[in-house]
């Protein structure tokens, strides 16, 4: 699970499985439940969003971004992982 | 699967729904008369919302609001100061969702999809033909 | 009264790339949608919007969340009691 600290710029880790319970966890986000929870939460609800003319496989990748920082995440063998990450803005995010 | 294993596995799989959306109190399948066929609820639902008294007046009001002109009524939902219900037309069949006034409603609506695949199954309970 | 809104969601959906627009309000119900966005959607992209402004330690920013597949990307953001859902095809 240490390669998630490798990340550029990784500010913390978290990996979460599927009956919500942290896996492993490392920097900000080192035992950080609350967050946990909040991204099980995410992950469900963003799972649900019907994503026109892809198998319904759900989503590759889940990005919640701030002006400083973000929160790269992702599922995979079912377990969700989270990274949060310095947002250093080369070009503007465009909404 | 025996009864008892398909009520636990339909109590699971509503409970789940109740947790995907904050708020929801109470979801309850009724046949228009309002005797239940199927109910799932938390103890901040409120008890008369509960009962076939409140949960028949859907039925009648359906019909009513089927003579508008606008063809048949689908869904209706009805705000009170600490409580919203929705209401599903699913003749034979009534879905009826209790929830805290602040619950995305949008959610509430959304959460038909799921309904339908049970549905599909329960009607047979209440189908006289 | 929605005719300023409709305007903007015509004009939203001629950029490069755009495939679908939602508006929803604060309830999660839809205020317009275009192409690809689905009305029933509008619940869920509101309570998605609500549930990651509370990652943040201040909970009034609003963050600008993406949802991305193979082919396409689901922009969200909320603001001011408005969520929106920009669906741009990368193909």
């Amino acid at each position: 699970m240490q390669n998630l600290e490798r990340i550029p710029d990784s500010l913390g880790y978290l990996v979460i499985s599927e009956d919500k319970a942290v896996v492993s966890s490392g920097g900000e986000l080192e035992n950080d439940e609350k967050t946990a929870a909040l991204v099980y939460n995410l992950v469900q609800k963003a799972y649900r969003i019907p994503v026109m003319g892809d198998k319904r496989d759900g989503f590759k990748k889940l990005t919640i971004n701030w002006d400083s920082f973000f929160y790269a995440i992702t599922v995979s063998n079912n377990r969700i992982y989270v990274c949060k990450r310095q947002y250093n803005p080369q070009e503007p995010m465009v909404a | 699967m025996s009864m008892p294993e398909c009520r636990k596995e339909l109590k699971k799989y509503f409970n789940h729904l109740m947790s995907l959306v904050e708020g929801l109190y109470a979801i309850i399948i009724t046949d228009r008369d309002g005797v239940p066929v199927f109910k799932v609820s938390t103890e901040n639902a409120p008890e008369l919302a509960l009962r076939p008294t409140f949960l028949s007046t859907f039925g009648m009001a359906t019909d009513q609001a089927s003579k508008l002109g606008l063809s048949k009524n689908k869904s209706m939902i009805s705000t009170y100061s600490a409580f919203q219900v929705v209401h599903l037309n699913k003749l034979p069949l009534i879905v009826t969702m209790v929830a805290s006034s602040k619950t995305n409603t949008g959610m509430l609506l959304a959460l038909e999809r799921d309904f339908d695949n049970v549905l599909k199954d329960m009607r047979a309970v209440v189908d006289i033909s | 009264m929605e005719k300023a809104l409709e305007r903007q969601l015509d004009e939203t959906m001629n950029n490069p790339g755009v495939v679908g627009v939602l508006c929803a309000d604060k309830q999660g119900l839809c205020l317009g949608a275009r192409g690809t966005g689905e009305r029933q959607t509008c619940g869920l992209i509101t309570s998605l919007a609500e549930t990651a402004q509370k990652l943040h330690p201040d909970e009034s920013s609003s963050p600008v969340i993406s949802i991305e597949t193979d082919n396409m990307q689901i922009l969200i953001k909320s603001k001011e009691g408005i969520t929106t859902a920009v669906y741009k095809s990368s193909t």
